[in-house]
């Protein structure tokens, strides 16, 4: 499964230390954010929050970590308008 | 390089202070307690109304209010103890506990969640600004049935605009709930070990996700009758007033179960820990809020039993009402389960989660009765009405947090809250919540209406002594602001884990719970 509901899912079945599966935008996005850390040093490794894995992995997970969020708050933002606008279509284009 | 502090290793900076610190934080635990302070405020601006309702309905005749008024203060009673004190509070247990019970260090949107917070007092003062506008407040009953509130001045607009903001608040804080839940748990904490709490938040959230929009959407179509030709709910146009009342249970009757669902979570939380055992039923009780909240989208029109409907309409609503008792009775069971041969202990906190059990019952009974198509009809918009739905709300919801309140003190101050006066609360708020409800019943029975400001006189005596059981449960109420405000200014230390029975992560911090908790994630087994 793929797309917004692949993290829900996957925790679903596997709790919250599942492995992360970046897509090809993630990892080049990742790839700019280790290059970012090597260069700064501790401006960004600090945002680590697991203590099970190295810096890169570290950021590397925060960072998935909010694009998972960011996708299933989207994805239940996208649902809760979707609700407000069939309610009001419902009844202004069929009546009752 | 230069030496890195502890504070910039960890992003923390000294941040802004004074009020500036409270409007711009994203911490979680000041976001939960700034929603807990907003609908503590809110409760006792609803509690103000509801004495002055029960001091008009002290005796026969008019004397304290209007007319005019008296129904503007039972709308605007509903609508602030709904939506300003109980759901919000709700949320402010969830913001203050969630990422302390699943080992995450904050909410998944910290800026979002301030922005949920603050969207509520421009939208309280909407509300309650209402009644110094023309016209006075929208007076059509916290339902806003069509036609009245089609029809109404300018309260109603704002009433409209605040319902609007509050359910956006709504919406923002479920999402970030159930995006939380999903996916900031600690490595190991699977969802089915997750606190009954969290677990109940997270089906309240999708509740909330799902109906809250079919509320703004029902809000808004007044809104354009009003003031932009339509006619959805005008009859005058063409427009259906019962078809409002669809919309409106729709989201109406999962609501009841926004407000109740995080009660049963909270008194999860509470027994095990006062009976030094686990909480019997872990699984049933997950999926019996999981049905509970199922079933609440296919129950709406037990409320509309009087409009005229097919019988087979009627039996539909009224069996699938009834089938709920099924998964509530399953929670009661457990909670009782969980009691029986248990080590018990009666702190404040366990008084107030058995005293949530005993009332809540009973409003579960009456509602029980209420789903009988024949019944009621003979008791629909009657004062039995008002006493099942207070059972349920008040001795539900409202004891619930204080239950929770009292738990959940010690790790929100670092104070152990007074036991003298948290029982004295809790022996006066049941005792007088009794003698103002319990009355109603026969009220109700006896065929008085609900939302009227005078009434026959064999009446009388019920309605005296239910005013006079108002004030003092309204009284009541002051105690707890006593017991918090000690509690934040000094006290007996509290230990990290402040009650011997109590289990969770939650626990495994200090008390006070530090700013930050849970940077690195725990790790659980």
């Amino acid at each position: 499964m793929d797309g917004p509901v692949a993290g829900a899912a996957s925790h679903l079945r596997r709790g919250a230390d599942r492995p992360l599966r970046p897509g090809p935008r993630r990892r080049k996005h990742r790839a700019a954010r280790v290059a970012r850390t090597e260069r700064h040093g501790w401006a960004v490794a600090p945002r680590v929050r697991s203590g099970n894995g190295n810096e890169e992995q570290g950021v590397a997970r925060i960072d998935e970590r909010r694009a998972a969020n960011r996708r299933t708050g989207l994805m239940l933002a996208v649902v809760a308008f979707a609700f407000f606008v069939v309610v009001i279509l419902k009844y202004k284009v069929f009546g009752r | 390089m230069a030496a890195v502090t502890h504070e910039q290793l960890h992003g923390h900076h000294p941040g802004p202070t004074g009020l500036m610190r409270w409007i711009t934080t994203t911490n979680h635990k000041d976001i939960g307690t700034m929603y807990m302070i907003f609908s503590f405020i809110m409760f006792l601006s609803g509690g103000v109304m509801a004495l002055t309702i029960r001091a008009e309905l002290f005796q026969p005749g008019l004397q304290v209010v209007q007319p005019e008024f008296f129904n503007q203060l039972t709308t605007m009673h509903g609508l602030v103890m709904v939506f300003g004190a109980i759901m919000p509070a709700f949320v402010g247990f969830a913001n203050w506990m969630i990422p302390l019970m699943i080992g995450a260090s904050d909410m998944a949107f910290a800026r979002m969640n301030n922005w949920s917070f603050w969207l509520l007092p421009p939208a309280a003062v909407l509300l309650l600004g209402s009644f110094f506008v023309p016209g006075g407040a929208s007076a059509a009953g916290w339902t806003l049935y069509a036609p009245l509130s089609v029809q109404m001045g300018m309260g109603m607009d704002l009433a409209i605009f605040a319902i609007h903001i509050m359910g956006i608040s709504s919406i923002m804080g479920a999402i970030n709930i159930v995006v939380t839940v999903l996916n900031m748990r600690a490595p190991g904490m699977t969802l089915m070990k997750m606190p009954l709490f969290c677990w109940t938040w997270l089906i309240t959230a999708y509740l909330l996700i799902a109906v809250m929009p079919v509320l703004a959407g029902a809000v808004t179509m007044i809104l354009t009758d009003r003031h932009f030709g339509t006619s959805f709910f005008n009859a005058a146009g063409g427009g259906d007033p019962v078809m409002y009342q669809h919309i409106f249970w729709f989201f109406g009757h999962p609501e009841v179960y926004i407000m109740i669902l995080p009660a049963f979570g909270i008194v999860s939380q509470i027994i095990p820990a006062f009976a030094r055992k686990p909480l019997f039923g872990y699984a049933s009780m997950v999926y019996a809020t999981a049905s509970i909240a199922i079933l609440s989208f296919a129950v709406w029109a037990h409320h509309m039993f009087a409009t005229g409907m097919p019988a087979a309409g009627q039996l539909f609503f009224m069996y699938a009402t009834m089938l709920i008792a099924v998964p509530t009775g399953v929670k009661v069971f457990n909670w009782v389960a969980t009691m029986w041969r248990g080590a018990m202990t009666f702190e404040t906190p366990m008084l107030w989660a058995t005293g949530f059990i005993f009332v809540f019952t009973m409003g579960g009974f009456t509602g029980l009765i209420c789903a009988i198509a024949p019944i009621d009809i003979q008791v629909q918009d009657t004062y039995y009405v008002v006493a099942h739905f207070h059972y349920v709300l008040v001795a539900g919801s409202l004891f619930a947090l204080f239950a929770g309140a009292y738990y959940w003190l010690p790790k929100w101050t670092g104070h152990m809250p007074s036991e003298g006066l948290g029982k004295l609360h809790f022996w006066c708020s049941i005792v007088f919540f009794n003698i103002t409800f319990f009355p109603m019943h026969f009220l109700g029975l006896a065929g008085m209406p609900r939302r009227i400001p005078d009434y026959a006189l064999q009446f009388a005596d019920f309605n005296a002594m239910a005013s006079i059981g108002a004030f003092g449960f309204g009284l009541s109420q002051l105690i707890f602001l006593v017991v918090v405000v000690k509690c934040v200014r000094g006290g007996e230390r509290a230990a990290a884990r402040a009650w011997e029975g109590a289990e969770g992560l939650e626990w495994t911090v200090p008390s006070p719970a530090p700013h930050h908790t849970f940077e690195e994630a725990p790790i659980v087994r």
